[in-house]
């Protein structure tokens, strides 16, 4: 499962979350100390309802549509 | 928006095998990258895929957004895989059933037992051999990226849960 760093950071557009999501290091295995809580015994899955997963009670990751300006930051 | 090229990423899987002490559970869970179109549709594979992008199906679902409205960006859908079939962790057996926490998802056309020699695929072909467009995929089993249509959605996580105790 990503880590909780990964899970809970915002993304601005969907190649910054992509870039993130598929890097090995920012994955971690259910006994890794650096995963929600730190406990070593509990399995991190289902990842949306394991208290222990990055994941748990999560329904959505922030990934924003890119946004656009005008130069002088005019919006779109 | 119709499906593509790292439309979703895997964040989560389990290959977790049977282990009656732990309650055993396979399974993936993926984020929309962007909306994800009414009635789009993407086939997971538990498999293999030669360099053509030919795909060697041990088993596959298939996912359906089946909600009525566009999945927006950021989405998480999860597959459980819950029921094991045999009495180890054997190759002759694997997960039977399937259930998702958005859309539907299809049982398993065969056991369904990811493990370290395989890779978990998600393409756009819904059947056969053909893999259309590789939207993304988990590699262990052959790291190198044969057959993928697009390199940047693949990636070589560590596993969530312990590999089998007896891979094949």
């Amino acid at each position: 499962v990503i880590n909780a760093a990964t899970a809970n950071a915002a993304y601005a557009n969907a190649a910054a979350a992509r870039t993130a999501y598929t890097n090995p290091a920012n994955w971690i295995t259910d006994d890794d100390s650096s995963d929600a809580t730190g406990n070593i015994v509990e399995a991190d899955w289902p990842p949306l309802s394991d208290t222990n997963s990055p994941l748990y009670g999560k329904a959505a990751l922030t990934v924003a549509a890119p946004t656009f300006a005008f130069a002088d930051g005019t919006a779109w | 928006m119709a499906v593509t090229a790292g439309s979703v990423a895997f964040v989560a899987y389990s290959y977790d095998s049977f282990n009656s002490g732990m309650g055993n559970q396979q399974g993936f869970a993926f984020i929309a990258l962007g909306p994800i179109g009414a009635n789009e549709q993407i086939r997971f594979v538990d498999g293999a895929m030669n360099n053509k992008g030919s795909l060697t199906i041990d088993s596959q679902v298939v996912w359906t957004n089946n909600t009525g409205a566009s999945l927006p960006a950021g989405t998480i859908v999860q597959v459980t895989f819950d029921r094991y079939s045999g009495a180890d962790s054997s190759d002759a057996a694997g997960f039977t059933t399937s259930a998702v926490n958005i859309g539907s998802v299809t049982a398993p056309t065969a056991l369904w037992n990811v493990d370290t020699t395989d890779n978990l695929y998600a393409v756009t072909g819904l059947s056969g051999a053909a893999s259309g467009t590789t939207v993304a995929a988990i590699l262990w089993g052959d790291t190198g990226d044969r057959g993928i249509t697009a390199a940047p959605v693949s990636s070589t996580p560590r596993a969530t849960r312990e590999p089998p105790t007896t891979p094949r």
